[in-house]
């Protein structure tokens, strides 16, 4: 009688299932990652509200159709903007930022001054457009 | 007579570890399809210092260049996610809106939906944004 020993398997084997498993395991993690949203939080007045300022307190700006920042008429960039600000309030605590936005401006350039004025934490601060109703608030 | 047993090597079973692997395996994939949403695909703004807005219950509204209105990632009218922003905040008033908009979007139709969840006296909204 031939008598057969059985084979041992060896361990070896499953190592690389493991690692892919775990390779596919960080994947999954890193795609849940993705679902968070990152942005800035506005408050929103309720609508036709009305509120007093002082024209001293209150700082304009106007956004075009094609997205050009405008102070007084003039045409202005981001850090001169941010130049303005810093100084009005500065001297001024309870500065009104207001930006006005034409119906066609893009939505980053809203964004990018929305941006600003939270990176200043200016305290009041709204955006209308142009010929329409408040839209947002300073949180 | 000096009598030696043969030292065994310790040796790690991988077969369990596998096991594990592929049990979490099962266990993530589910939790990432739990999770998943529905895009739309846009070109989003991008900002500097923006910070996480995500809360516990969310409703997405995506605004795409054209100003065409997703809620949560599938097409709807003004009145659809009216409806919906209604419902939300009478189940969970503590639902954060997040308005995903295209850079490019025209303001005027940020400003419709803005002006809509104005009405519904909707106040905190988040502007989703990318890393700049």
């Amino acid at each position: 009688m031939k008598i057969t020993r059985r084979q041992r398997r060896g361990y070896g084997d499953s190592a690389a299932l493991s690692d892919l498993a775990f390779l596919l395991i960080i994947y999954f993690i890193v795609i849940a990652g993705f679902n968070i949203n990152k942005g800035f939080l506005m408050n929103l007045p309720a609508k036709n509200s009305t509120r007093f300022v002082l024209k001293d307190d209150l700082l304009r700006f106007e956004l075009d159709p094609s997205g050009g920042l405008f102070h007084q008429g003039e045409a202005v960039d981001m850090d001169t903007a941010e130049t303005q600000i810093r100084s009005l309030a500065a001297t001024h605590p309870n500065l009104a930022l207001v930006l006005g936005v034409a119906p066609e401006a893009p939505w980053q350039k809203v964004v990018s001054f929305v941006a600003l004025a939270q990176r200043l934490e200016v305290e009041s601060f709204s955006f209308t457009m142009t010929g329409g109703g408040p839209a947002g608030g300073a949180p | 007579m000096k009598i030696t047993r043969k030292k065994q090597m310790f040796i790690v079973p991988m077969n369990s570890m596998s096991d594990v692997a592929f049990l979490l395996l099962i266990f993530i994939m589910l939790v990432a399809l739990i999770n998943y949403r529905r895009e739309v695909k846009i070109d989003y703004p991008e900002a500097r210092e923006a910070k996480r807005t995500s809360a516990e219950k969310n409703l997405e509204i995506w605004i795409d260049s054209s100003g065409g209105v997703y809620l949560d990632g599938l097409p709807a009218s003004q009145g659809a996610i009216e409806q919906a922003v209604s419902e939300a905040y009478r189940r969970a008033p503590d639902t954060r809106v997040h308005l995903i908009a295209d850079r490019h979007t025209p303001f005027r139709h940020v400003n419709e939906t803005l002006s809509m969840l104005q009405l519904l006296e909707y106040r905190v909204v988040s502007f989703v944004v990318k890393d700049e």
